[in-house]
């Protein structure tokens, strides 16, 4: 009876309540925008340094980690028996790595290289999907095959086909020089990546670096989902006492505090909307309550419970949010699928994202569950400002407000 | 030392294959020309910047391709300091601090001495003969001397950075008398101007080689050769790390 | 006119409850937009004072060619009056003078590519605080012979403090660097790329390892005050010969940054947008209710003989004033309230405050203390409740009097 009550007399004053709601609207809706654009911004981003970069556990020889010595390797077999096994591992791969010194002609610059083993790398991390120009590893050419960034391609004044001279130490410390032929080009989002990182087959550097067969530097792998995580690099852990098993978190500890730092700042946003929201609600639900005094009052003296009038004014206001509140999720949750789909592009901030690697190409993302948090902090948002409003309705006098 | 300038100049350049027989021979003829069989000498390199010229004085030692012993002279700073090659691998033996130090990969990209040369340009043993294949497109006159022009294109498999080189033989003494080094997209990126041909024990040889990149405006670098001797009877026990220390 | 005024301003307080709502509404719309905004501001400043303050300054001085290729080569003579002019500048905070290059360090076996930095101890300790990072041995003073090197590099060498290592590289002009150095401290930066690769040494003594005496890299100047960039530009430049050397602004140095912060700043806009409309959408409401709850006086103004128009300007004064009082007193609550947390910044909260630190920044959210961004929120809120309180007036001219009266609507 009260909750029909307190329904029909939101529609009292049309234009009134639609200044509130259109208000409410708007604010939440902007709100959750902005909140789904931050995060799937540092979405794509803690995604792509996983897939680009460091998937989700990385294994190495403890020694290895701080001496970086060709020799610090671990068994191929041995990891690739436990690892396929374990079902928890989606996928995984093994890399070989060394400083070299890249050299053309025109220049030269330090860089990380990477062997790898292109068919199996690829189901581990995404870099063949950022290909802009030549293969990945695949090549029938009888030369060694390399793809290096478009920022590193730039600077060694190289393109497809260009022979690159890379000056590396073997395992036994004797300097080799080896050259490659750009194969493909890759840009990733990630400037710091693009700068290190050249790919070339694992076969063709293990025999340069003169390691045995099966012996690697690092096997990269990727969980079937993220709640097992924790679980699977402790059982690792356990199997292989001299490794260091790292999960992506503790290996870039920025990337899980910026997420956990993304949700409180998402939370803190909303927040602020709706307190300047309270304003103009407890400014609506005030006039409400002098507009009716002689109703409030006619109600009290027909004996009506202080509870129940509280109840009314309380429920009017929840209402009223409420349907703000549900308007502008809606808004919101339509905008988001669109543009969580179609992506919003930002070129002009292409430059400075992609310093921090994030890419400039967002796609807005949100929990259902924030939606519903969302909608709960608009009913505590509309209780709240309705205590003043009911305070003010008892300071009333009944008789004192019929006769008036 | 001629040894070294050599080095230095063909570090750049090398090798030439059986086919195209007339310009492998021109160039294998300027070769041994250059090398003899082992050499030992003085010279003065001097670098030259925008902003100032500095100059160097060393003493040398080599065997064929794959060893030389360079003793820095001048000045005071640096000297005693001595590096070693031997195949693909370098030491600088530094007596202040008493300390032998194997260069690794980061430091081939560096400038040896500060000059446009790299430690890389000394350490490979890129050949001008065996890394290239020859042609001889045309004939030039240089410093006077008739030369042939030889065209040589690095052979797939060599690790060379150069997309090709031009060199100027003269005809008669097979004297290198210039170089063009130029990238995988036939830019120009360093030349090599021999002169002041001059005696040198048994044989002329230009004395003055002139090294300039033409990416870095006033930049040169100048190798004037002293003093050289031929057939000394240098063994290969000579290159070792003990008698970095010992040479003077 | 200035009866209309005062007629006004006495209308205002027949009503009392009402403009206290209204008053109230505006004079915190102001508050808000202005915490918001300053927070916004005073982060993005903070962030990059800091960024700047720990990497190159808001100004360097510098060879004209050293930016473009960093070598010693491109290093510069530190002009004789020079020091004079650092020291009687009083836009100074504080300045760095520096010695840059590469090296290799190397102890037994073990050689690795460093990046050696040349530094007086105490700015640098200014700088970035790096002997609060000290784990082993002790800070740097001037006259050390000795080094500062990371954490892992450490581990790297299998060395510690007191141990000696040898550093190798070009000096000026190609010179061989090379000496022995005993290791006089261990530090522990958070980002552990640093600890790897950098090693630090005192000014003198990395001048003579590098045969740079008399000679810099650069000096970093950081200012007591941002603005003040372009003016030290020009009055360095004015000191220089600047046929050899420069004074490069931040902004040339750091366009990764700034590009970093404008995008970050695009999004701040949104949501100082986003919060001007819900601020703009309250106060209508408002606004729109004490309109309406007039028209009965409205309406008999109108029917005793007052013109519509003449009521409406009136009308329009009233809401003005209103607007104008409240958000004066919203201007004058804000400048404690900023000032308050400008004294007492909210801490970051203690997860994300390591990140925070990683990148060299204070862990707080610092509010700015700019008066021109307040003004700002002031005549924003000013505009928008103006409007706001305007577009209900239209009514005015149209609703019908007769029915209103008789309370027919």
């Amino acid at each position: 009876m009260i909750a029909s009550l307190a329904w029909r007399n939101v529609w009292r004053n049309k234009t009134r309540s639609f200044a509130v709601i259109l208000a409410l609207t708007m604010g939440l809706f902007g709100a959750l925008l902005i909140a789904s654009m931050s995060n799937g911004m540092v979405d794509k981003w803690i995604k792509n340094a996983i897939e680009n970069e460091i998937s989700e556990v990385q294994i190495h020889q403890a020694q290895y980690l701080i001496m970086e010595e060709l020799g610090l390797t671990m068994g191929e077999k041995e990891l690739a028996s436990v690892l396929k096994k374990n079902t928890n591992v989606r996928s995984y791969t093994s890399r070989i790595r060394t400083e070299a010194m890249a050299m053309t002609a025109n220049n030269s610059t330090q860089v990380s290289l990477i062997g790898i083993d292109p068919e199996e790398e690829k189901k581990v991390t995404e870099v063949h999907q950022f290909m802009i120009d030549g293969q990945y590893l695949e090549t029938k050419s009888k030369f060694k095959p390399v793809i290096i960034s478009e920022r590193l391609a730039e600077k060694l004044k190289v393109r497809l086909k260009s022979k690159i001279i890379f000056t590396l130490a073997d395992k036994t410390g004797n300097m080799a020089y080896e050259n490659f032929k750009v194969n493909g080009i890759f840009d990733t989002n990630s400037t710091m990546f693009d700068d290190r990182n050249v790919f070339v087959r694992k076969s063709d550097l293990q025999k340069i670096l003169k390691l045995e067969d099966g012996q690697v530097h690092e096997v990269a792998l990727r969980v079937t989902s993220p709640e097992i995580l924790e679980s699977t690099v402790n059982v690792l852990q356990h199997t292989f006492p001299d490794f260091k098993i790292r999960d992506w978190k503790v290996i870039n500890p920025t990337l899980s505090m910026s997420g956990s730092m993304m949700t409180l700042f998402n939370y803190i946003l909303v927040g602020i909307v709706l307190i300047a929201l309270i304003f103009g609600i407890i400014n609506t639900m005030l006039m409400v309550i002098l507009e009716r005094t002689k109703e409030i009052g006619m109600l009290r003296s027909l004996g009506m419970s202080k509870r129940k009038i509280a109840k009314m004014i309380t429920l009017e206001t929840i209402f009223l949010c409420l349907v703000g509140g549900v308007m502008g999720n809606l808004l919101a949750l339509g905008a988001i699928e669109y543009f969580g789909s179609a992506g919003m592009h930002f070129e002009s901030f292409k430059e400075g994202m992609e310093q921090f690697g994030m890419s400039a190409h967002i796609y807005p993302k949100l929990d259902y569950s924030f939606y519903a948090i969302i909608t709960l902090m608009v009913v505590f948002t509309a209780v709240l400002s309705s205590i003043f409003p009911i305070i003010r309705a008892f300071k009333l006098n009944p008789a004192l407000a019929i006769r008036d | 030392m001629i040894k070294l300038t050599q080095i230095l100049v063909l570090v750049c350049l090398t090798s030439l294959s059986a086919f195209a027989q007339n310009s492998t021979e021109i160039i294998q003829k300027s070769l041994d020309k250059l090398n003899g069989k082992s050499s030992q000498g003085e010279m003065e390199m001097t670098i030259v910047r925008p902003r100032y010229t500095r100059s160097m004085t060393m003493k040398s030692w080599s065997l064929g391709n794959e060893y030389f012993l360079i003793y820095i002279t001048g000045p005071a700073r640096d000297k005693g300091q001595v590096f070693l090659k031997r195949q693909t691998d370098m030491w600088n033996w530094i007596p202040n601090i008493s300390r032998m130090i194997k260069l690794p990969p980061s430091m081939m990209g560096q400038n040896w001495m500060g000059s446009d040369f790299t430690n890389d340009d000394l350490v490979k043993m890129n050949s001008l003969v065996e890394d290239y294949t020859h042609k001889l497109i045309g004939e030039d006159q240089i410093d006077g001397l008739d030369c042939y022009k030889i065209e040589l294109i690095p052979k797939p498999n060599s690790s060379v950075v150069w997309g090709k080189i031009n060199m100027w033989v003269s005809k008669e003494e097979y004297y290198q008398m210039k170089g063009e080094y130029f990238d995988e997209d036939f830019e120009l990126i360093n030349t090599m101007e021999a002169s002041e041909i001059t005696q040198f024990d048994d044989r002329k040889l230009p004395a003055k080689l002139v090294m300039t990149p033409l990416n870095k405006p006033g930049n040169q670098t100048i190798m004037l050769n002293k003093n050289l001797k031929f057939s000394t009877n240098l063994q290969q026990g000579f290159f070792s790390q003990q008698n970095m220390k010992r040479v003077r | 006119m200035k009866r209309k005024i005062i007629l006004a301003w006495r209308n205002l307080w027949r009503n009392k409850k009402r403009t206290y709502i209204t008053l109230a509404s505006v004079t915190f719309a102001v508050v808000i937009a202005t915490m918001m905004r300053g927070l916004q501001l005073g982060t993005y400043d903070k962030m990059l004072d800091d960024a700047i303050t720990s990497t190159t300054g808001h100004v360097a001085l510098m060879d004209k060619l050293y930016w473009d290729d960093k070598t010693l080569l491109n290093s510069m003579e530190f002009p004789p009056n020079l020091e004079e002019v650092l020291r009687a500048d009083p836009n100074l905070d504080f300045w760095v003078p520096q010695l840059f290059s590469g090296a290799l360090v190397s102890s037994g076996q073990h050689t690795r590519g460093v990046l050696v930095q040349g530094v007086d101890p105490q700015v640098q300790d200014r700088q970035i605080n790096l002997s609060e990072k000290i784990i082993e041995g002790s800070y740097l003073s001037d006259e050390d012979e000795a080094v500062l090197i990371g954490k892992e590099l450490s581990l790297f060498l299998r060395i510690g403090v007191g141990d000696t290592i040898v550093l190798l590289g070009q000096g000026y002009m190609g010179v061989t660097a090379a000496a022995k150095y005993p290791i006089k401290g261990i530090y522990d930066h958070p980002m552990a790329e640093f600890n790897k690769r950098l090693v630090f040494l005192p000014l003198a003594t990395a001048q003579y390892l590098f045969f740079m005496e008399g000679r810099l890299t650069n000096v970093n100047l950081v200012l007591k005050d941002n603005e003040e960039v372009s003016n030290t530009q020009t009055y360095y430049q004015s000191k220089m010969d600047t046929t050899l050397l420069e004074a490069r602004g931040w902004r040339t140095m750091n366009k990764e940054i700034l590009s970093g912060i404008e995008s970050d700043n695009f999004f701040g806009k949104i949501m100082i947008g986003i919060l001007y409309m819900v601020i703009g959408f309250g106060l209508f409401g408002t606004i729109l209710m004490m309109t309406m709850e007039r028209k009965k006086e409205f309406s008999i103004m109108i029917a005793i003989g007052m013109r519509r128009t003449k009521l409406l300007t009136q009308v329009i004064l009233e809401s003005i004033m209103i607007a104008g009082i409240g958000a004066l007193a919203g201007l004058i609550i804000s400048f404690p309230a900023v000032y308050f947390y400008y004294l007492n910044p909210i801490p970051v909260p203690e997860e994300s405050a390591d990140m925070y630190r990683q990148m060299n920044m204070e862990p707080i959210l610092q509010i700015s203390i700019k008066p021109g961004y307040m003004v700002l929120q002031f005549a924003v809120v000013l505009c928008v409740s103006i409007v706001a309180s305007v577009i209900p007036l239209n009514n005015i001219m149209k609703f019908n009097i007769v029915d209103i009266i008789r309370g027919r609507q």
